[in-house]
C-alpha cells in the first residue's frame, strides 16, 4: 500500500477502536499484566503509540466484562502481586471476528486508493 | 542512597489522588499502582534516579482527569452509588438541620415558658431568636455556592464520613429536643403562635417561615444557575415561575404583618401591606430596565387575586361581627406599594444609567 509521507501519530478514535483486537493479539501468544501489555505495544510501534498508559486498564475491564479475557492476581518472581490477563474461547472468536473487519476495511481502503495512484502517474 | 523518597509511598499517594474522584474500585487503584511500581523499577533500571522515575512513570500514566473519565466509563455502579450517597446525604442533612432548628426552638420556647410568667424580656428573647434564625438562614442562601462545593468535595472524598456526621447531626438535634421535653402536646412550631400571645413574638415567627420558605425556594431555582444568590442576579431578568413564587412568598409576608400593632387601624394596616410589596416591586424595578411592568404584573397577580378573593370573605364576616371592612386598604396598599416600588426603582435606574453615560460621554 502506498504511504503518504511519515506517519506522525495515530488518531485517538482509532486507537480506541483498535487496542481491544491488538490486546487479543498479544494475549493469543501468553497472559500478560498491563504493564507488560504496553511495553509491547509500544516496542512494535517504534515509539507512535502516544497513549495514557492508565487508559489501558479500563479498556480491559471493559473486555473483562465483555468475557473475552479472564483475569487473575498472581505473584510474580519478585513477591509482588500482578493482575494477569488471558484471552477465553470467546475472545478468540471475537478477535477472529475484528481482523476480519479490519482486514476488510483495509482490502478496501487500498482499492479506493489506486485511482489516486494512477491519476499522480498521468 | 541518601535520599528520603519511599516510592511506595509516593505511589499509594498518587493512587489515592486519582481514586479520590470516585470512580476506580479499590481493584482498580492497585492495579495502576502495581503498573506504576512496574514502571518506575523499568526507568530506574535504564539510570533514572527514582524520584526521576517516578515523576516519568506518573506522567506516562495519565492525568487524573483522563483516568476518571475512562474508568467511568466502565465503572457506571460508582457513579450510580455518588448519586445515592448525595442523594441519602441530602435527605439526612435536611432533616438533621430541621431538627436542630425545632430543637433550638423548643431550648428556647421552654426557658422562656418554664418561668411562669412570661416576661417582656424573654418576649423579645424569642423574637431575637428568631430573627437570628432568620440572619442564619439567609447567610446558608448566600453561601450556597461555598457550601454546594465543599459538601461535594468531602462527600467525593469521605462519602461514609459524612453521612455518619449527617446522621449525628439528627441524632443529637433528636435527643436535644427529647430532653426540652415541653409540658404542652403542641408541635413546637405552633407554640409560638399559640402560647405567647404578642404580636411581635408572631411576626418574627411568621418571617421565619418566609424565610425557610425562600431557602427552600432557592435550592430549586438556582440548580441549573449554582453561582452565589445576590440580589441581582435573583431579580434581573427573573422567570415567570420565579415571580409568581416571589409574589406569593411577598403575599405571605404581607399578610403576616396583620399581627403587629396597631390593630384594627386599617389604614397602617394597608400600609405595612404595601410597604413589603413596595420592597419587591422597588428591587425587581431597580434591577430590570427593560420589560418591568409585565415582571411586576406576574409578581403581584397571586397576591391581589388571594386579597380579593379571601379578602371580601373575611369582610363580610367583619361585617357580620360589626367590625370595619379592611380588604380595600389592603388591595389599595398592594397596588400603591407596587407603583411607588416601580416609580422608585425606575428613578434610581434612570439616575444610574444618566451617570454612567456621563462618564463614557
Amino acid at each position: 500500500m502506498y504511504v503518504c509521507g511519515v506517519m506522525k501519530e495515530v488518531g485517538k478514535d482509532l486507537i480506541a477502536s483498535s487496542l481491544a483486537p491488538m490486546v487479543l493479539m498479544i494475549l493469543k501468544r501468553q497472559e500478560s499484566y498491563g504493564y507488560e501489555l504496553i511495553q509491547h505495544l509500544k516496542e512494535k510501534s517504534g515509539g507512535h503509540l502516544d497513549v495514557a498508559e492508565g487508559t489501558l486498564y479500563p479498556v480491559l475491564k471493559k473486555m473483562e466484562a465483555k468475557k473475552w479475557i479472564e483475569a487473575e492476581w498472581k505473584k510474580a518472581d519478585n513477591g509482588r502481586e500482578r493482575k494477569y490477563y488471558k484471552i477465553t474461547g470467546k475472545g478468540m472468536k471475537e478477535l477472529d471476528s475484528q481482523i476480519g473487519q479490519w482486514t476488510f476495511v483495509y482490502d478496501l481502503m487500498q482499492q479506493l486508493w489506486q485511482p489516486h495512484l494512477t491519476l499522480n502517474k498521468q | 542512597m541518601a535520599t528520603s523518597f519511599n516510592i511506595e509511598q509516593a505511589v499509594e499517594k498518587h493512587v489515592a489522588t486519582i481514586a479520590s474522584a470516585g470512580s476506580l474500585l479499590p481493584d482498580d487503584a492497585k492495579e495502576l499502582a502495581s503498573h506504576l511500581i512496574d514502571s518506575v523499577m523499568m526507568l530506574a533500571k535504564q539510570g533514572l534516579t527514582e524520584e526521576e522515575a517516578f515523576m516519568v512513570a506518573t506522567k506516562r500514566l495519565g492525568t487524573q482527569q483522563q483516568l476518571v473519565r475512562e474508568y467511568e466509563k466502565v465503572n457506571p455502579s460508582v457513579k450510580v452509588n455518588r448519586i445515592w450517597v448525595h442523594f441519602i446525604f441530602g435527605f439526612v442533612a435536611l432533616t438533621g438541620l430541621w431538627w436542630l432548628g425545632k430543637a433550638i426552638l423548643t431550648f428556647v420556647y421552654g426557658s422562656a415558658l418554664r418561668s411562669g410568667d412570661v416576661t417582656q424580656f424573654s418576649l423579645s428573647l424569642v423574637a431575637a431568636i428568631h430573627l437570628t434564625l432568620c440572619f442564619a438562614i439567609g447567610l446558608l442562601v448566600y453561601h450556597k455556592r461555598a457550601i454546594a462545593a465543599y459538601l461535594q468535595r468531602k462527600l467525593q472524598r469521605r462519602p461514609l464520613l459524612m453521612l455518619v456526621n449527617a446522621a449525628l447531626l439528627m441524632v443529637v438535634a433528636s435527643s436535644v429536643q427529647n430532653a426540652v421535653q415541653l409540658n404542652t402536646k403542641k408541635d413546637v412550631i405552633f407554640i409560638a403562635l399559640y402560647e405567647f400571645i404578642n404580636p411581635y413574638v408572631e411576626f418574627t415567627f411568621y418571617l421565619l417561615l418566609f424565610m425557610l420558605f425562600i431557602g427552600l425556594v432557592s435550592m430549586f431555582f438556582t440548580v441549573k444557575n449554582p453561582e452565589n444568590a445576590t440580589l441581582k442576579r435573583v431579580f434581573s431578568r427573573p422567570s415567570i415561575w420565579f415571580l409568581l413564587v416571589a409574589g406569593f412568598a411577598t403575599e405571605l409576608l404581607a399578610a403576616s404583618t396583620r399581627v403587629l400593632p396597631p390593630h384594627n387601624a386599617a389604614l397602617i394596616a394597608g400600609l405595612y401591606f404595601g410597604a413589603v410589596y413596595f420592597v419587591g416591586a422597588f428591587a425587581i424595578s431597580y434591577y430590570n430596565r427593560t420589560g418591568t411592568i409585565k415582571y411586576l404584573f406576574w409578581y403581584g397577580i397571586l397576591g391581589l387575586a388571594i386579597e380579593i378573593s379571601v379578602g371580601i370573605q373575611a369582610d363580610l364576616s367583619r361585617l357580620n361581627d360589626g367590625y370595619s371592612i379592611m380588604t380595600p386598604y389592603f388591595v389599595i396598599g398592594l397596588l400603591v406599594g407596587l407603583a411607588g416600588g416601580y416609580l422608585g426603582g425606575r428613578f434610581f435606574n434612570y439616575r444610574l444609567s444618566g451617570r454612567d453615560l456621563l462618564n463614557t460621554a
